[in-house]
């Protein structure tokens, strides 16, 4: 009797196992989303895109162009729009006319329109997606210029692969070029209210290359700085229709400028985090030929605040290393008392180019440089350091700048012979 | 005397440590975060000393009844009557926090796991697991521990050492947070995290005497102040101290997080485990103190018969609480606040008592 018993409670307890098979369901069920744009609505408050890119083929290629069927075609059956009260609301609007049920676990990007941005909606409609269980606060949050619905459109797998895995490496290259500044939707929620530091995020645009001037007189404006533009603004044609270049400046939850590529790299430099990068400099004695350079730090950049006052002042000290990569104009930098020249144009290069971005960010009223993470330090408790308020006290602040670097390596060569011809010599 | 099974401090200390650690993987981070800010972590140490000093008094009194559990102490001090009733209100507290911090699990694990699951449907699984290791007893409870107490050591590292790389040192500051009076003040307070540790004395017949109580007592208070302290470093390391108040689990956040060069990410299935086991042998502890101290009173000797009806007691007062938030803001803010009084007043109590009434127990025990 008792093994018939404890058979018996066996058979219930193994029913407690399979309860899953009751409302089970398998990993085609889902659509996953990888992009997400949000817009301002027209026939509601917002207007949400959703890319859902059809993972058909065994070797993972997904989001590419299939075969025979129409790319047009495609694309609008993998990126939906709706306009609808808010994000949840608008997901429940298209899982009603899909058969599959929208999933947010593979969600790599939320692209926010740069007028939803600067309406200041980012903490009422953004921000409070992190509660969102499907949500991960590592999602990246990118502001583009124009519409979200059309990046989210254009964005399509570059070379074969998955548009997750392009964004993601788009996103990665900042590591090394420092053009945008990599942003969560984690760090979004936590910098909108931080009293250290305010919001910055990736800035991007469609470049379709309208901004290319195929045929024309030749350039001779002399030197620029490169990278020195907005997303969307490179003059470039082919390859990725997305372009992600500087960054979004927030004051609170509200957008209230962009930083150029350039200006970016800045910021990096400042905060330790750009590994290796290159930067072109006019060339000091020929100013219309220019040399590039190849640097990375030497020493962790030692940042003072000084917060004894009511006007904050801010002491900067970088210390470079790094090789030539070229010298167009073939004069003799290489040599050792020439280095100098180099070095000295170099470091007053960055000097000015972070004085600027510090200036830009002040006109702001923001502290792009995210000096309040070393201005805390200062103060021994939270009401002290609120009270200081040191958001509001950046746009008083001082900085000074202080740059080493030297030239450490000349590449391959280690002198440039001058050009002969039946002219003479170059 | 209620002696049962037989098993070492290592296993005792795994039990305590695991007991008293898994409420940090909660709400309570965020709740005291939003009392002390970005002291949280060394508040943990204030309470974690306050709960040594206070447990002194219970091992004084265990030392002074040698052999005795708390319950025996108290019919011995108090007499029967009043010592049962305070061995009862003993019992309906461990109860009652016991089924707290299930029903909190079972939120928590509605929120990111189950969402589509009935809480009822968990709380009922959980309940099972509960009651089956109680009909194994105070041993298999102890040693099941010290099992485990190695994997979530390695689960709690890995997420830890992962999570290096979201550390910002500048997130540390203001060191004092919202003030040195204030956070000596809520680390005495809050000492009641560490509240666990009296279940001691319902166990104490089952220990070695009094110097193994004093050392798995001390020694679990020391692992679990530091384990807890490291943890809520990191998480301070991690999150802003004013994004830190909001978060339901910042440790599960801190663990969704990780993501080392884009290949190593999504690790909270390992939380996950963490989460789990520790709520399991927790909860278990407090379940099985409530038993024991039931069995006492009412002079059962078998406790099989008790523990199921017990279960559904526990199962029936964990869905008292209407919805999380009353959960977290009510339930687990009061035990917090004032669990300090059920924990450790009763010991000094009894210790106050037994000296002004001069009883002591049989030194031959010792």
């Amino acid at each position: 009797m008792r093994k018939k018993i404890a058979i018996f409670l066996m058979l219930i307890l193994i029913l407690l196992f399979f309860t899953g098979c009751y409302d089970s369901k398998e990993i085609d069920d889902y659509a996953y989303i990888t992009l997400m744009g949000i817009d301002k609505g027209v026939s509601d408050r917002i207007r949400l895109t959703l890319q859902v890119p059809e993972f058909s083929k065994a070797s993972g290629e997904g989001g590419g162009s299939d075969g025979g069927q129409n790319e047009e075609e495609k694309i609008d059956k993998e990126n939906f729009t709706v306009d609808a009260t808010s994000v949840l609301s608008a997901i429940a609007n298209v899982n009603a006319n899909i058969p599959k049920i929208l999933n947010f676990m593979h969600l790599k990007a939320i692209v926010v329109s740069e007028d939803m941005a600067k309406s200041g909606e980012l903490g009422e409609i953004v921000a409070p997606l992190v509660r969102y269980r499907q949500i991960r606060r590592n999602v990246n949050v990118i502001i583009c210029k124009g519409k979200a619905q059309e990046f989210v459109k254009s964005a399509r797998p570059y070379l074969g692969g998955l548009v997750t895995e392009t964004l993601e490496d788009l996103i990665e290259r900042s590591r090394y070029t420092g053009f945008y500044t990599d942003v969560s939707i984690g760090h979004l929620s936590d910098e909108i209210k931080s009293t250290y530091s305010q919001l910055l995020a990736i800035y991007g645009a469609i470049n379709k290359g309208e901004n290319f001037v195929e045929d024309g007189p030749l350039y001779e404006g002399g030197y620029k700085i490169p990278s020195d533009f907005y997303a969307g603004d490179v003059p470039r044609k082919g390859g990725q229709e997305i372009e992600l270049l500087g960054t979004a400046v927030f004051d609170g939850d509200r957008m209230v400028g962009t930083l150029t590529g350039f200006e970016a790299q800045m910021l990096h430099l400042v905060w330790g985090d750009l590994r290796r990068s290159v930067f072109t400099i006019p060339d000091p004695e020929e100013p219309e030929q220019v040399i590039p350079l190849e640097i990375k730090e030497f020493e962790k950049p030692i940042i003072k605040v000084d917060t004894k006052t009511d006007k904050p002042h801010i002491e900067v000290k970088l210390s470079m290393e790094g090789d030539i990569t070229a010298i167009p104009s073939r004069i003799n930098y290489e040599h050792y008392m020439k280095k100098r020249t180099i070095e000295d144009v170099f470091e007053k290069y960055l000097e000015e180019g972070i004085q600027r971005t510090f200036k830009k960010g002040q006109s702001l009223k923001v502290d792009v440089f995210q000096f309040g993470t070393q201005a805390v330090r200062n103060f021994w408790t939270i009401p002290e350091w609120e009270e200081y308020n040191w958001l509001e006290k950046i746009t008083q602040a001082t900085l000074s700048v202080e740059v080493d670097f030297t030239v450490r390596r000349t590449g391959k060569l280690t002198e440039s012979q001058p050009i002969r011809s039946t002219e003479g010599e170059e | 005397m209620q002696k049962e099974g037989n098993f070492g401090y290592r296993e005792a200390i795994s039990m305590f440590v695991i007991a008293m650690t898994i409420k940090f993987f909660f709400s309570s981070p965020a709740a005291a975060s939003k009392l002390v800010g970005t002291a949280l972590w060394y508040m943990i140490l204030i309470s974690g000393l306050t709960a040594a000093f206070l447990f002194m008094f219970q091992y004084l009194l265990l030392k002074r009844f040698p052999n005795l559990s708390i319950m025996e102490i108290a019919d011995n001090v108090l007499g029967k009557f009043f010592g049962s009733v305070l061995s009862l209100l003993c019992c309906v507290f461990f109860i009652f926090t016991a089924s707290i911090d299930m029903r909190e699990f079972v939120e928590v694990m509605k929120i990111f796991v189950l969402p589509e699951s009935p809480p009822s449907f968990i709380m009922i699984i959980f309940s099972l697991s509960v009651v089956a290791l109680s009909f194994m007893g105070l041993e298999t409870i102890a040693r099941f521990s010290k099992f485990i107490v190695y994997v979530l050591g390695a689960g709690f590292l890995a997420v830890i050492l992962l999570s290096v790389s979201n550390f910002k040192i500048y997130r540390i500051f203001p060191i004092l947070g919202y003030g040195l009076d204030r956070t000596i003040f809520t680390g005495i307070v809050r000492s009641s995290f560490f509240g666990t540790i009296t279940v001691i004395g319902v166990f104490a017949a089952s220990l070695h005497g009094p110097r193994e109580i004093k050392r798995i007592g001390f020694s679990s208070i020391l692992i679990s102040g530091i384990v807890t302290s490291v943890s809520a470093l990191s998480f301070v390391l991690t999150f802003p101290y004013t994004t830190a108040q909001e978060l339901l689990s910042p440790m599960y956040a801190m663990a969704s997080m990780v993501d080392l060069g884009g290949f190593l990410q999504r690790v909270e299935p390992i939380f996950l485990f963490l989460w789990n086991f520790g709520t399991f042998v927790e909860v278990t502890v407090l379940f099985y103190a409530a038993v024991m101290i039931y069995c006492h009173v009412f002079r059962i000797s078998d406790k099989k018969p008790v523990i199921l009806p017990m279960a559904i007691l526990m199962y029936g007062m964990s869905l008292i609480p209407r919805s999380l938030n009353e959960v977290v803001n009510l339930w687990v803010h009061l035990l917090r606040q004032w669990g300090w009084i059920p924990y450790f007043l009763p010991s000094i109590f009894l210790l106050i008592v037994s000296k002004f009434r001069k009883k002591k127990g049989d030194i031959n025990n010792a």
